[in-house]
C-alpha cells in the first residue's frame, strides 16, 4: 500500500484511531449492559415474554415494581404449567401447582446480596469480546444490538437488543462460544408504568390443600451460626474467582446449605454443600434446568451440586475441584491443568 | 365479548398494542378455547406471510414441543374448517404492521403449523405464505413440526441459529435441585436471573425426561412429602 510506505504516520493514525474505535465501542457496550442490568432491578414494569429454549416456547408474563426501595415481581407462566413466583423484598414464593406445593425461599438481606452481585469489569473483558454491533428496529423502537461473545467454551454469550429509551432489554439471546443460541427471551408487549397496584402481585393460584415448604427461624439461626467446615475450590475456570460465602438454610435441606459462589464478572456459578442425605441416594451427576447446567458429586460425606448458566463443562470443573479445607486457609484458585482445553470451536 | 372485539384483541396482542394484563387473559383464553386458537393459528399464518419474516422457518425433524406449549387438546381440523369461513382479508390487514418479531412468530408459526393440520395445502388465498408454506411442505404433520427461530439476514451478521433442541430438555428439576437454581438465581445478574427463573417456572412434568431423571425427581419430592 503506497499511501503507507510514503506515509508510515497516516497508517498509524488509522491504526490508532480503529484501536480507539473498537475500545470505544467495547465501553460503549459495557455501559449499555450496565445501564439494562440497572433498568432490570430499578424499574417498574410489567410485559408480556416468550421464552424459548429447547425447541419449546412459553408465554409468561413479568411484573417488576420498586417503590421505597423495596422489591416486588411476579412471573407467572402463562400457558403451561401454570406456575408462579412471587417475590416480596427478601422472600421469594414458588407456586407450583402441578406439584400442589408451595415452596418459600427467604433470603438473609437484600442489601449484602445486591452487593455481591457480578461486576463487568477490566478483569471481565479478559474472557469476552463484547461488542457493539448496530442499531435496529425491534416492536416498532429503537434498540442498540449488543453482543457478548465468550472467548472459551467455560462462559456463554448474550446478544441483547436493548430499548434506547428505557435501556430495557427487549430480546435477550443466550449463545455458546459457537454462536449458536440456546435460549431466547422476547418480549410480546412491555410498558413501564409509574406505579403498579398490590393487586398485580398476587397469585393466581388457589393453594388450598397445597402443601408448603418452608424453613423455621430456628433453622435459619442454625445456617447463621455457620458451618463447622470450610469448604474451598482448589482450581477454578480462567476468570472465575470467589465472590461470596454465606451458610443459609433452604427449604427441603436438613442442616445448614454451605453456598459458595465463583464469577467472572458475568457468568456465575453457586455450589452448594450440605450433608449427604440419610437413607437417600444423593444427586450424582450431570442436570440441566432450562439452560443452566449443574454437576452433582460427593466430596468426604457431603453432597457438593455447582449451579450455574454456564456450560455443563463449567460446573462439572467446579464441583469436581471442591474439597474441605482442613489447613482452615482459604487459598485463592490456581489455573486449571494444562491437558485441559476448552477453547472455542471454530466460528462457522 | 362478541366475536369481533375478541378478533383484534388477538391481533392487538400480536402486534404489542395489548396491554399485558389483557395480554394475560387472552393468553389463558387461549389453552381453554379451540376456536380461539384457531383463530390465532390464522392470523399467524397470514402474519408471518405478509411481513415475510426472514427468520421463521420449520424444522421438521424436531418433535413437536411447541405443539405441547400451546395446548392442543381439541380438534384443530374442525375449528381450522369453522375459522376458514370467516373472511381472512380484514385479519390479514392489521398483519400489514410490523408485529412482535421473531419469538412472536414463532409461537405463532408454531401454532399455525398444528392449525394447518392435514390442510396445508389449503390456506387462504389471500396468504401466499413465502416462508411458511415453502418449508412446510405437504409431508409436514403437526405431529413432527416445530418451529425454529432463525436470524433476519439484516440484523445478525454472524451465525446465530436458533435455540435448538439438540439437547435433552429440560426434565422436572429434582425439588433440591430447583431450591438450589432459586438461591443461585439471587446472586446472579439481573438478566440472568429472570432466566433462570424462567426456566424453572416453565419446566414441565410430562417432558420425556429420562427414566432415571424422572425417578430421581419422584424421589425428591416425596422425601420433601415427609417433612
Amino acid at each position: 500500500m503506497n499511501v503507507s510506505l510514503r506515509q508510515p504516520w497516516l497508517l498509524l493514525a488509522l491504526l490508532a484511531s480503529g484501536a480507539t474505535l473498537t475500545a470505544r465501542a467495547s465501553d460503549d457496550a459495557r455501559a449499555w449492559l450496565g445501564r439494562m442490568n440497572e433498568a432490570l432491578t430499578t424499574r417498574n414494569y410489567d410485559g408480556v415474554f416468550f421464552h424459548v429454549h429447547g425447541g419449546r416456547v412459553e408465554t409468561m408474563r413479568i411484573i417488576h415494581r420498586v417503590r421505597d426501595g423495596s422489591v416486588m415481581e411476579r412471573l407467572v407462566s402463562l400457558d403451561g404449567s401454570g406456575r408462579e413466583f412471587v417475590r416480596t423484598g427478601t422472600e421469594l414464593v414458588c407456586y407450583l401447582p402441578d406439584k400442589r406445593t408451595v415452596l418459600v425461599e427467604r433470603r438473609p438481606q437484600e442489601t449484602t446480596l445486591l452487593g455481591n452481585l457480578p461486576r463487568f469489569d477490566q478483569s471481565t473483558q479478559g474472557f469476552y469480546d463484547l461488542k457493539h454491533v448496530e442499531r435496529a428496529r425491534l416492536m416498532g423502537r429503537d434498540t442498540r444490538v449488543i453482543a457478548v461473545l465468550p472467548k472459551d467454551g467455560f462462559r456463554y454469550g448474550y446478544r441483547l437488543w436493548i430499548d434506547e429509551a428505557t435501556t430495557m432489554p427487549l430480546k435477550t439471546q443466550l449463545c455458546d462460544a459457537r454462536g449458536n443460541v440456546i435460549e431466547q427471551i422476547q418480549f410480546a408487549n412491555l410498558s413501564l408504568p409509574r406505579d403498579i397496584a398490590d393487586a398485580e402481585f398476587r397469585p393466581q393460584v388457589d393453594t388450598e390443600g397445597y402443601k408448603w415448604l418452608r424453613q423455621d427461624a430456628r433453622q435459619e439461626r442454625v445456617a447463621a451460626g455457620g458451618a463447622s467446615i470450610v469448604w474451598r475450590a482448589l482450581r477454578l475456570p480462567p476468570g472465575f474467582r470467589l465472590t461470596l460465602r454465606a451458610a443459609q438454610a433452604m427449604p427441603g435441606s436438613e442442616g445448614p446449605v454451605e453456598h459458595l459462589v465463583f464469577s467472572d464478572g458475568l457468568a456465575s456459578v453457586s455450589v452448594f454443600v450440605e450433608m449427604s442425605p440419610d437413607g437417600k441416594s444423593p444427586m450424582t451427576g450431570p442436570a440441566r434446568v432450562g439452560s443452566s447446567s449443574a454437576f452433582s458429586t460427593t466430596v468426604s460425606g457431603h453432597q457438593v451440586t455447582a449451579v450455574g448458566e454456564v456450560p455443563p463443562e463449567t460446573v462439572r470443573f467446579i464441583a469436581n475441584s471442591v474439597e474441605a479445607d482442613r489447613s482452615g486457609r482459604t487459598g485463592g484458585p490456581a489455573a486449571p491443568p494444562p491437558g485441559l482445553s476448552l477453547g472455542p470451536p471454530p466460528r462457522r | 365479548m362478541n366475536e369481533e372485539q375478541r378478533a383484534s384483541q388477538l391481533s392487538a396482542m400480536f402486534d404489542g398494542e395489548l396491554a399485558a394484563g389483557e395480554c394475560e387473559l387472552v393468553a389463558r383464553r387461549l389453552t381453554r378455547d379451540a376456536d380461539l386458537r384457531a383463530e390465532w393459528a390464522r392470523y399467524a399464518v397470514i402474519g408471518a406471510a405478509l411481513r415475510r419474516e426472514p427468520g421463521v422457518r420449520l424444522d421438521l425433524q424436531v418433535a413437536g414441543r411447541v405443539r405441547r406449549a400451546v395446548s392442543t387438546e381439541a380438534s384443530y381440523q374442525e375449528a381450522d374448517d369453522a375459522a376458514a369461513a370467516r373472511p381472512a382479508a380484514r385479519q390479514a390487514r392489521r398483519w400489514l404492521r410490523p408485529a412482535a418479531g421473531f419469538a412472536a412468530a414463532a409461537v405463532v408459526a408454531g401454532v399455525a403449523v398444528i392449525g394447518l393440520r392435514g390442510r396445508d395445502a389449503a390456506l387462504p388465498a389471500a396468504a401466499p405464505l413465502p416462508v411458511v408454506a415453502s418449508t412446510a411442505a405437504p409431508a409436514a404433520t403437526a405431529a413432527q413440526a416445530t418451529v425454529v427461530l432463525g436470524p433476519s439476514a439484516a440484523l445478525e451478521p454472524e451465525s446465530y441459529v436458533v435455540p435448538v433442541a439438540n439437547e435433552p430438555v429440560n426434565f422436572v428439576p429434582p425439588a433440591q435441585l430447583a431450591n438450589y437454581v432459586v438461591a443461585h438465581s439471587e446472586v446472579s445478574m439481573p438478566l440472568s436471573r429472570r432466566n433462570l427463573l424462567s426456566a424453572l417456572v416453565a419446566t414441565e412434568q410430562d417432558d420425556g425426561a429420562p427414566a432415571v431423571d424422572a425417578a430421581r425427581a419422584t424421589d425428591a419430592v416425596s422425601a420433601t412429602d415427609e417433612r
